[in-house]
């Protein structure tokens, strides 16, 4: 959840933002020699000539999994350390449904990725003897692939000229995670392998600032070109969590990078 | 463009098509950008195989000929690499790999002889006092229709000049005596020699690879050290000079006590065994007497041992703590041990499996792109021991799953049985609200 010193600079580039978009119309004449249809509007952020159907999301972000949540020793601290790893991925979106006077609603798919390595551990280390120089790492690979239904709120930007999209997503999360030991695949004791999967939900919330108010006329070019309609850049609050009888790979934390409603 | 300014999603049909469209392009650009990228070293390859092949080589009057690389050239031994299939490197001629040259013949009682050089040997071989660099593979009697003749390829980087007798039984000694790093390239010559004069010849290259030999492999780094793991040893490598020669790294990993009879399997089947999943790709001695051992004067004629310095210590030796005989800093690598590799541009290198709890002496060589191992360099010490990693620690902590990607525990199988009937529920919900919006439309 966005803690509250993050709402008032939001607030704040809403408010900038606006200003600029009340400037934007001067600029944004210049555009196109050819006369405009008696239909069009003015050039603005949301101005599109393409229909929308999609959005795309290049995603970032820190990832700590709740591996030792489940454990009575915090096993994945002690070997990993505290030391931030990133998840990267991807989102596609099919925005379904235009909710008239709120926004898009539709159904999202999404990947990522992040590895973390650790230094394995002696057995023992025989009396009188240095520790060895240990070489060897272990690696354990998440790469979570998820299913939401997606709400993102454009009527402030789409109506009230605030470059603000708030949304929300929820669904399920199915984890596949795999160790490496340095040879090969992780095998415990009893040999079995250390890779499995982990079902689960995934959930986000956050909000989507629009790049377009910087530049309509590049933004009216875009869209024509590439069929972009508009450009984001976002920060969400991201959960996930793999509870019960399996390896909990899920983490809630910070996600941010760019999107694009084409 | 178009004129209409859409207003938002799913209100116009002709842009969904064209939404639909433009992603179909974009699937099918990635999908021929795929298949080129699977195609592209298909057709690299056969650019690569096709050169050597189908013309017919012939002496001006007709009197043999060869069709090149169709049954016309053949070597025992695979190439190393199909960019060079005629190239001879140290261990084709360690292994005395052989050619064979099927030569047709409109004449008979004649002589075939097969001479290598840089120079035209043919124009040089009636004067048999200045043979320049040609010096003579093979010498036949022409008398049959078809002529096979088997060169062995130490015969070809022996380099016997000044004679028109071909040199036979040449000892592996010969495969060291190449000091070029960058080898030799030849062009054979095939002559039907009449009285002491070729009558008629034609030359052969090798094609676009070239034929050819190598036997020195690039320089290795200058120092490494020895980092310890379950069932690996990892190397790092430091001091690395320059050597455009330099493709790759070999380690080596020789368990300590190994002795030469052991490498050579003369103890009766009681010798440590080579490293977990290396494959002897060498005899059993691997050039370890002959070409290595020897060479780097580990052995003197007397077998006592040499280079001790002034208090008795080897400076090139393994280091007492790993001691063995069979490598040596400056030999050639004993090619049975090898226990690893990385690019030439790596730093770090990781074994294959090794035995945990054996002292191994570890060194590393460079390798040139014909498969040469140069020189080794200083020998370290590293020793496998049981290790645990995080999925060992995890379990033994109580952590559940694993067991396979596939592995389904009733648990799982609930929620997974849950979590595909609420994927079917949203997606029956979205259907239904793409139906209605179509039937508004």
């Amino acid at each position: 959840m966005a803690s509250p010193p993050r709402i008032a600079p939001l607030l704040a580039a809403a408010f900038v933002s606006a200003a600029l978009m009340q400037a934007s119309p001067a600029s944004a004449q210049l555009v196109g020699s050819e006369p405009r249809p008696a239909t069009s509007k003015r050039v603005g952020p949301y101005a599109d000539v393409s229909s929308q159907h999609a959005a795309f999301e290049v995603r970032f972000g820190p990832y700590s999994p709740k591996i030792d949540d489940s454990l009575s020793t915090p096993v994945y601290a002690d070997f990993f350390g505290d030391t931030n790893r990133y998840m990267f991925g991807f989102e596609v979106d099919w925005q379904a449904w235009r909710v008239p006077y709120v926004g898009t609603l539709g159904l999202g798919v999404g990947w990522g990725y992040t590895q973390m390595a650790g230094t394995n551990k002696v057995e023992v280390v025989p009396d009188g003897e240095a520790p060895p120089n240990i070489a060897q790492e272990s690696t354990l690979n998440i790469m979570p692939v998820y299913g939401v239904g997606v709400l993102r709120i454009d009527t402030f930007a789409r109506n009230f000229y605030v470059p603000i999209v708030p949304y929300a997503k929820f669904g399920l999360a199915w984890a596949f995670w795999w160790v490496d030991d340095g040879l090969g695949t992780a095998t415990n004791d009893v040999g079995q392998k250390g890779r499995d999967t982990s079902l689960g939900y995934q959930a986000a919330i956050g909000g989507m600032f629009l790049l377009d108010i910087f530049d309509p006329a590049s933004a009216l070019a875009a869209d024509i070109e590439s069929g972009v309609n508009n450009s984001y850049i976002f920060f969400e609050w991201s959960m996930s969590d793999y509870g019960g009888d399996q390896m909990n790979v899920g983490s809630s934390n910070w996600v941010t990078g760019l999107a694009f409603e084409m | 463009m178009r004129a209409r300014v859409a207003s938002g999603v799913g209100d116009n049909p002709r842009a969904h098509a064209g939404f639909a469209s433009r992603w179909l392009a974009c699937v099918l650009a990635i999908v021929a950008g795929l298949l080129a990228l699977v195609a592209a070293p298909e057709l690299a390859s056969a650019q690569t195989t096709s050169n050597n092949s189908l013309t017919r080589l012939s002496s001006p009057g007709g009197s043999i000929s060869m069709v090149p690389n169709a049954q016309g050239v053949e070597r025992e031994r695979d190439y190393y690499t199909p960019t060079r299939p005629w190239w001879i490197n140290y261990e084709d001629c360690y292994e005395n790999d052989v050619f064979t040259f099927s030569i047709e013949s409109q004449v008979t009682g004649d002589t075939l002889e097969i001479w290598a050089g840089s120079d035209n040997c043919a124009t040089n071989r009636p004067n048999t006092s200045n043979l320049g660099q040609c010096w003579i593979l093979a010498s036949v009697p022409l008398q049959t229709r078809t002529n096979t003749v088997r060169v062995p390829a130490r015969t070809i980087v022996a380099r016997n000049l000044g004679t028109t007798v071909p040199v036979t039984n040449v000892g592996p000694e010969v495969c060291d005596v190449s000091t070029d790093p960058t080898g030799e390239e030849l062009t054979l010559y095939f002559m039907v020699v009449d009285g002491g004069q070729a009558d008629e010849s034609f030359a052969w290259d090798g094609g676009t690879g070239g034929i050819g030999f190598d036997m020195v492999g690039p320089s290795p780094p200058g120092r490494i050290s020895v980092g310890v793991g379950e069932n690996q040893l990892a190397i790092d490598l430091d001091d690395i000079s320059t050597d455009p020669q330099r493709q790759r790294y070999e380690a080596f990993c020789v368990p300590q006590g190994t002795t030469i009879n052991d490498a050579l399997g003369l103890d009766g089947g009681t010798s440590s065994p080579p490293p977990g999943g290396s494959t002897p790709a060498a005899p059993l001695d691997g050039g370890l007497l002959d070409g290595g051992l020897l060479d780097a004067g580990l052995l003197d004629a007397g077998g006592s041992g040499a280079g001790l310095d002034a208090g008795g210590v080897d400076p090139d030796a393994a280091p007492e703590a790993c001691f063995t005989e069979v490598l040596r800093r400056g030999g050639r690598p004993p090619l049975e041990y090898r226990c690893g590799r990385a690019n030439a541009v790596s730093r770090t290198l990781q074994t294959g499996r090794l035995a945990n709890n054996t002292m191994y002496a570890v060194a590393v060589a460079g390798q040139d792109a014909l498969g040469n191992a140069g020189p080794v360099s200083q020998i370290e010490c590293g020793r496998p021991i049981p290790l645990r990693d995080f999925y060992e620690e995890y379990t033994e902590g109580g952590g559940p799953g694993g067991g396979g990607f596939c592995n389904l525990s009733p648990g799982t199988l609930q929620q997974a049985a849950g979590a595909l009937g609420a994927a079917t529920l949203a997606l029956a919900l979205g259907c239904l609200g793409w139906r209605r919006r179509k039937g508004r439309a």
